[in-house]
């Protein structure tokens, strides 16, 4: 099958990868750490607010473009984007939609890895923090350490091989040949596989926390309702007096809609990549929004009630406080060492982690292998043997700067903060302002199993969201920018990190351009139904 | 938290409702039936 033919099997699938390239990390470990930062049960107001006003009119903007690009036989963004933005240049602005996956995966597979390590770990008994519970803490770091090796640069590849490059090895070529493998045979099959274990592993460890007895330390007991109360009970935010004034406080916001950014995989280009591979006619607006609603359940309905109140009952609320990381991988351990038969639900815990990592991350890959593809002309093994030559030295990058994880924390900050609401603005932009609101929403309604009204696109996604999305960005520089410039003036890795996001921006638009120059003003496949889409023909 | 988990539960049982009553959605080589807006947009 050429690519330009190829497609997803069936509906179901489609909105299962999508949902599956969406459930990642953040949803068990990122969500519940933001929502009991920033206001416990108050924070899902600023939160429902950011997935209506931002997240669903970007997601219908983004499955919208992915149709109307995946109908002229185009499947990557760039191209897309230049087709539906009227004029060449929106290619070279889409190099963003190779530059951010990319980066993302350059960490993304390496923490993959470490949910690999520990599953098997646990699935072998490998994980045992010893009998003495004043030592958990010690022993839960040196575990973290010995996979990550945060505590010195270049420690995994002292001596021998570590263990932790054997894991790293193993995920990399499970990507790569799932993606070799193509979008129906290989994503579509593993999502559909793969969804339904995550949701049964994540219920397995939901009620095993639910049904967890009190626990009692220095005199005091802990129940799981006291840790549920934690999560969800609306609390102030830093000194305030009230929490209700949690509300008034813009860093909340702030942590609403880039959590919801993060979340809904909006911004990198992931999802117009997919939706190019919708059969024609096919609904965008239903599937969109089941998407997107699926990885609400994981994040609230399973994320909101397994981590952090499993966490605060056996810790209390040191325990329960630490961020993505320290909760995921020094916390958690802790908690499963406490727990009866933690080493059964440690695994499963990890294995699910492990799935819901690697759905994401072959979303990651598979935007830039169809650009390859498209912009050089090439097969489907050229193009993902020079990815993977690229992600792997990234990768290298990554793992031998370990130290404070300063290398993953930098790409992590520029891709997935700060990449994303920006790439998310201007899909918005492009899609609303140059192509034209009432097309897409014309574009919407082929096929569409829900009807959203015509001022959502016309009204909504042509002024409310991008002016949203503005007032973000805007308070996002004024509240981040300062600390982050000086930072890097010290130089050090976060500059060698930044060196590497410059190196692969150029590539990239290296590469477009040479794409633009093949292609030309017309785009293969253009010519019939972009007349049809209304595209102008500056492309 | 009640409520939180009552919109989400409820926004996924509406959608996969929808998607599930519709034939040919988790069936391959099954099309689903051309809708009313077919033609919208056509000839633009």
């Amino acid at each position: 099958m050429s690519r330009s033919q190829e497609r997803w099997g069936t509906r179901i699938g489609v909105i299962l990868a999508v949902a599956g390239s969406a459930v990642g990390l953040g949803n068990f470990l990122r969500f519940p750490a933001q929502a009991a930062q920033n206001g416990g049960g108050l924070f899902m107001i600023p939160y429902f607010c950011a997935l209506l006003l931002l997240g669903l009119p970007i997601c219908w903007a983004e499955w919208t473009m992915g149709k109307a690009g995946g109908g002229l036989g185009l499947h990557s963004t760039p191209a897309i984007l230049g087709q539906l933005g009227g004029h060449r240049v929106w290619r070279y602005v889409g190099a963003l939609s190779l530059l951010m996956p990319t980066i993302v995966y350059l960490y993304y597979v390496i923490v993959e890895s470490w949910c690999l390590a520990y599953a098997w770990s646990y699935l072998g008994g490998a994980i045992d923090l010893g009998p003495d519970p004043a030592q958990y803490v010690r022993r839960s770091a040196e575990v973290f350490t010995a996979f990550s090796g945060d505590d010195a640069d270049g420690l995994v590849f002292r001596g021998s091989v570590h263990i932790s490059v054997y894991f790293w090895l193993i995920t990399v070529l499970a990507n790569f040949a799932l993606i070799y493998r193509g979008v129906s045979r290989g994503i579509e099959r593993f999502c559909n596989l793969a969804m339904p274990i995550m949701i049964l592993c994540a219920l397995c460890v939901l009620a095993r926390v639910l049904t967890l007895p009190p626990f009692q330390e220095g005199g005091q007991t802990r129940t799981i309702q006291d840790g549920l109360g934690f999560m969800w009970n609306p609390k102030p935010v830093g000194e305030a007096a009230s929490a209700w004034v949690a509300l008034a406080n813009p860093r909340v916001w702030l942590a609403a809609a880039g959590q919801i950014f993060f979340t809904l995989s909006v911004g990198f280009g992931v999802i117009v990549n997919y939706a190019s591979y919708l059969k024609p006619r096919e609904d965008v607006v239903l599937s969109a929004t089941t998407a997107s609603a699926t990885n609400e359940f994981f994040e609230v309905c399973l994320g909101g009630l397994i981590t952090i109140p499993a966490a605060y009952l056996f810790l209390g609320m040191a325990g329960a406080s630490k961020g993505t990381f320290g909760l995921g991988f020094n916390t958690l351990p802790i908690v499963f060492q406490y727990m009866p038969a933690g080493r059964l639900f440690g695994f499963l815990w990890f294995f699910m982690l492990f799935l819901a990592a690697i759905t994401s991350s072959l979303s990651l890959l598979q935007p830039v292998i169809a650009f390859l593809e498209e912009a050089l002309d090439i097969g489907r093994r050229a193009s993902v043997t020079i990815l993977g030559a690229i992600t792997v030295a990234g990768n290298l990058f990554v793992i031998y700067y370990s130290r404070g994880l300063a290398a993953l924390d930098t790409l992590d900050f520029w891709a997935a903060q700060v990449g994303i609401l920006v790439f998310g603005t201007i899909e918005v932009i492009v899609l609303s302002w140059a192509f034209g609101a009432a097309r897409a929403h014309q574009l919407a309604l082929e096929g569409a199993e829900l009807h959203p009204p015509r001022w959502m696109y016309t009204v909504l996604m042509r002024f409310v969201t991008p002016a949203l999305l503005l007032a973000v960005l805007v308070a996002w520089c004024y509240f981040n920018a300062g600390d982050y410039a000086r930072m890097l003036r010290r130089g050090g890795v976060p500059a060698l990190a930044i060196a590497v996001i410059g190196i692969l921006l150029v590539l990239y638009l290296i590469l477009v351009y040479r794409a633009d120059r093949r292609w030309g003003r017309a785009q293969p496949r253009a010519a019939g139904r972009g007349a049809m889409l209304g595209a102008e023909g500056g492309t | 938290m009640c409520v939180s988990l009552g919109f989400v539960s409820a926004l996924v049982g509406f959608c996969f409702y929808r998607v599930l009553a519709r034939p040919g959605a988790g069936g391959p080589g099954r099309e689903p039936p051309d809708t009313a807006h077919r033609d919208v947009g056509a000839g633009r």
